[in-house]
């Protein structure tokens, strides 16, 4: 179970990064990174899990129930979501704008830097 | 580089870190094992002392407080820098996307999803209240009420169309909620100060657990987080649609 | 001690409803605040680190419960560096960024306040959130000239790369919770220490090295800076090249000395020096080729940037004391010489846009101040007595104790090289030889027309002037040493925060005495800097050489940003394959 567990995380990061090296779409790439981005909540998420456990949420509950998970780690993946969310619209930002100026999507046609003289 | 040899030194790092991930996945306690101490610790201590059913909001709003206070700022962050990469340059001008399809008119939104908005529109202003305002009880809180809060907009600007909300919509109202959201975290956190303790420390009196008025500057917090994120996705989606009507600069 | 940082924050929330002017006064009050705190804030922590619990959650039966700051000498110094570069960078900007409101000063106060964040902090997850808003505002002002396609893709690299780096620096978090059971910086380290180091271990020191040395842009995870410093509007590289940068390298500094000082010990310990020290040799080398044949002004600088990032790295591995509070020192003073750069050659190209490319020379005393402010600039990066970096170089090859030939070496190398490539650069643009140069049309949408004003320039000379009065402070390589000293002081840093009070009284360093050796050493430095100068600017084969030897190194900085990742990935994979190793 364990190894099945983590193996996801290591799946999850390692395809999303191929899908940002390969991607030929700066779109494609934003989607692919916060593919990525969901391998380390998904890791946050497993290293809080309890076998058996409840929320960690104490409402309408008169007696205490078996074990909880842990609520550090779901603060900190509420913290991550919101990360991902602000890094992916502020990328899809500059994509937009990079289309209007290039027409084109590419990172490939995307190589000012490199054409600045030597 | 080109896509091969890119291709071939990725699919080696991806091996290395494959084998990495064994190593260190390996020394981690098993899934499903017992919770730290640390959290143990939170478990037991959120509902005493600061009369909070919820102990994630216990964790996102005091205990970590600052974590969430930075995690504001950087959402306030994304959404004045896509204003400042989306903002209209000098070589753009704009109109209405219509002007570049003369022939063919928009169909007007059909009365069925006007409808829908009509009646959709109070659920989720009154969901989206209802999440903020009991995030130290019960799971919700305010990024996750803020969100419901800001597609009550959307779904009426599905109804409509965006000329029309552009036209109704409170620019500066919505702008002036996302600065007083991102700057009341911080006032809260100073009323700590101010009362003789540390930054957001904990000093409004806590109520009783479960009531809708408890855990002291929890609610608050939400509120504060609330305003900031419903402002703040309203602003983001709007400087998105207005991508719709800007063409293209003249000058490429 | 909080108050900076809330200042800041709330100004920045207040900001758009100011006009203009009360705008700019506000941001300015905002930064200057800061600063006085920041500096109040060094000077209470010269004996013992303050530590600080928001919300008021003290440790409870020695398990910490809030996050805490703690400020150090070390971090107290890197605030009030931000905090004065932040105030130059809104003295120099305020008459350029009238078109974005108040968002663009609002934007370098979240800056500034995330760079205290991220010196400030005890709690590692705390650390995260900061590297993350720190590189959310960083690639924001980077792309600030929206309408040119370069910034835009020195945006996205940047952005790119460093949300993979935050990534592989939050797994790294995400597991060494999952060993430790806390977020806390002190409490991981006591944890952690006494126990074997094991994989675990090792892959995430390799993970969190990764994901700071991103940011510290060392080289193979470098590739985006150029790209990003090289079209970032002036201002914003000042806080770049001031901060940025140097903030990656203090993160790995302050993780290294609170978790894995205590457990990793013995042999791996000298493997890790190995490791490091490779990295920091390899980054310096490249960073100053790479100087070298680049002929694009502000590119040349991001490179220079490089190359001291491997300085300082190749100090840090040293391990020992007295060389980190060398790196600290070198690293203050080269921020406010390279920020001061930065404005200067910001300055200079203004004037050469409006004057069409023609030569410089005597158009005035205000572009010969800029001039000046350059070509000082690149002599105090090659170590020129009495700058700062004079100093901060001594004392780290002080402290290297065997390696101390083979640092001087490559510090030699470095300075001379980067040096001279600036001091070429500049010479070129005075001569008015323009050798293909095109300027982006985004300089002149800065410029409105208007001669070099005054207040361009007084950033760039305070700055510089900054730079020389830290390396004559009395006493400074004491200070600097003593602060190192506190800064790597595992156990009390662990008593301090956890039992709220010092173990035991830190260890007494003695500062090196600056000999007049070393100080005719660096002299000859910066002279070898200006002969190396006039050496590319006369032998034109030399420069074909250079070039033609560097094709292969200068087709790797494709600026393509699917390279870059992909380096950045297999520069982390080799990365955790010799820490692994070494552990063994």
């Amino acid at each position: 179970m364990s190894i099945l567990a983590y193996s996801v995380v290591a799946w999850l990061f390692l395809i999303g990064m191929y899908g940002v090296v390969t991607s030929r779409n700066l779109i494609a790439m934003v989607i692919c990174l916060s593919v990525s981005q969901s391998a380390t909540d998904v890791l946050i998420l497993e290293i809080g899990y309890v076998h058996g456990g409840s929320a960690p949420v104490f409402v309408d509950l008169t007696r205490r129930p078996g074990p909880t998970v842990d609520a550090i780690m779901q603060a900190l993946s509420l913290t991550d979501v919101v990360l991902g969310a602000a890094v992916s619209a502020l990328l899809l930002a500059l994509a937009i704008q990079v289309e209007k100026r290039t027409g084109s999507l590419d990172p490939d046609d995307l190589r000012t830097t490199h054409r600045l003289p030597w | 580089m080109n896509a091969r040899a890119r291709l071939v030194v990725f699919l080696l790092a991806a091996v290395g870190l494959a084998c990495a991930f064994g190593v260190a996945f390996a020394g981690i306690p098993h899934f499903g094992a017992p919770v730290s101490a640390y959290a143990a610790i939170l478990n037991h201590l959120s509902e005493p002392s600061r009369q909070a059913s919820d102990v994630v909001s216990a964790v996102s709003f005091d205990f970590r407080g600052v974590d969430t206070l930075f995690e504001e700022y950087i959402l306030f962050a994304a959404v004045a820098g896509i204003s400042v990469l989306l903002r209209p340059l000098g070589d753009e001008t704009r109109h209405l996307p219509e002007d570049e399809a003369p022939d063919r008119r928009i169909p007007p939104p059909s009365p069925a999803v006007g409808l829908l908005a009509v009646t959709m529109a109070p659920v989720l202003v009154v969901t989206g209240l209802e999440t903020v305002t009991h995030g130290q009880i019960s799971p919700g809180g305010g990024f996750q009420g803020g969100v419901v809060l800001a597609t009550a907009l959307f779904v009426v600007y599905l109804a409509t169309t965006y000329a029309r909300v552009e036209r109704f919509e409170a620019g500066s109202l919505i702008e002036a909620s996302e600065g007083a959201g991102a700057g009341g975290y911080v006032i809260v956190g100073l009323i700590g100060l101010v009362a003789g303790s540390a930054f957001l420390t904990n000093v409004v009196s806590l109520g009783h657990s479960g009531n809708l008025i408890s855990g002291g500057t929890l609610p608050i917090l939400n509120a504060t987080v609330g305003l900031e994120v419903a402002g703040g996705f309203v602003l983001l989606v709007k400087e998105f649609l207005d991508q719709t009507e800007v063409i293209r600069g003249s000058g490429t | 001690m909080a108050v900076p940082l809330g200042a800041a924050a709330l100004l920045a929330g207040a900001e758009r409803y100011l006009g203009r002017i009360g705008r700019d006064i506000t941001a300015l009050a905002a930064a200057t605040a800061t600063a006085v705190l920041a500096a109040i804030a060094l000077n209470d922590s010269t004996h013992r680190p303050i530590v600080y619990w928001f919300g008021d959650w003290l440790p409870e039966r020695g398990t910490v419960i809030g996050v805490d700051y703690v400020v150090d000498p070390m971090g107290g110094g890197l605030a009030l560096l931000a905090a004065l570069l932040s105030f130059g960078a809104l003295v120099y900007s305020q008459r350029f960024f009238s078109g974005t409101g108040g968002r663009y000063p609002a934007l370098v106060l979240v800056f500034l306040g995330a760079s205290i964040d991220f010196a400030w902090t005890g709690d590692l997850f705390n650390l995260f959130v900061a590297f993350e808003l720190v590189a959310v505002v960083g690639f924001i002002l980077t792309g600030y000239y929206a309408s040119e396609e370069a910034p835009l893709q020195g945006a996205i690299n940047f952005a790119v790369t460093n949300t993979v780096g935050g990534l592989i620096l939050l797994m790294a978090v995400t597991i060494l919770y999952g060993r430790t059971g806390t977020l806390n910086l002190a409490q991981m380290g006591q944890q952690l220490a006494g126990h074997r180091p094991d994989g675990l271990v090792a892959v995430a020191l390799a993970m969190l090295g990764a994901g700071f040395l991103v940011k510290a842009a060392v080289v193979p995870w470098h590739f985006w800076l150029p790209d990003a410093y090289g079209t970032a509007p002036a201002p914003t590289c000042v806080m770049f090249a001031g901060v940025l940068s140097e903030l990656g390298l203090f993160g790995l500094a302050r993780v290294w000395e609170t978790v894995f000082s205590g457990v990793v010990t013995g042999p791996a310990e000298q493997h890790i020096r190995l490791v490091f020290g490779a990295l920091g040799i390899l980054t310096a080398l490249v960073g100053t080729v790479m100087a070298m044949v680049e002929s694009y002004g502000r590119r040349i600088l991001g490179f220079v940037v490089v190359a001291h990032m491997g300085l300082y790295l190749l100090g840090f591995a040293v391990l020992r004391t007295v060389s980190l509070g060398g790196v600290a020192l070198l690293a203050a003073g080269d921020g406010f010489t390279k920020a001061a750069l930065f404005l200067a050659v910001g300055v200079l190209r203004r004037r050469r846009n409006e004057t069409g490319g023609r030569p410089l020379r005597g158009s005035g005393g205000r572009v010969g101040v800029a001039v000046g402010v350059v070509a000082f600039g690149a002599l105090a990066l090659a170590d020129l007595p009495p700058f700062a970096s004079s100093v901060g170089k001594d004392i780290v090859v002080s402290g290297a104790g065997s390696a101390a030939a083979l640092i001087e070496v490559i510090f030699v190398i470095t300075s001379v090289g980067t040096g001279g490539a600036i001091l070429a650069s500049a010479a070129r643009v005075w001569r008015g030889d323009s050798s293909g140069e095109n300027s982006p049309a985004e300089e002149q949408a800065e410029s409105g027309g208007t001669p070099v004003a005054v207040l361009l320039l007084v950033p760039a000379v305070l700055l510089l002037a900054c730079g020389l009065a830290l390396g004559l402070l009395p006493d400074i390589a004491g200070r600097a040493v003593r602060a190192a000293a506190m800064f790597s002081d595992r156990r009390n840093y662990v008593a301090s925060v956890i039992d709220g009070r010092m173990a035991s009284a830190g260890p007494r360093l003695k500062a090196p005495g600056v000999s007049i050796t070393s100080l005719l050493g660096d002299g000859a430095e910066a002279v070898g800097a200006v002969a190396f100068a006039a050496l590319l600017l006369s032998a034109k084969r030399l420069q074909g050489a250079l070039g033609a030897a560097t094709v292969l190194l200068r087709k790797l900085h494709s600026g393509h940003v699917a390279d870059q990742v992909t380096w950045s990935l297999a520069g982390l994979a080799t990365l955790a394959g010799l820490l692994g190793v070494a552990f063994r």
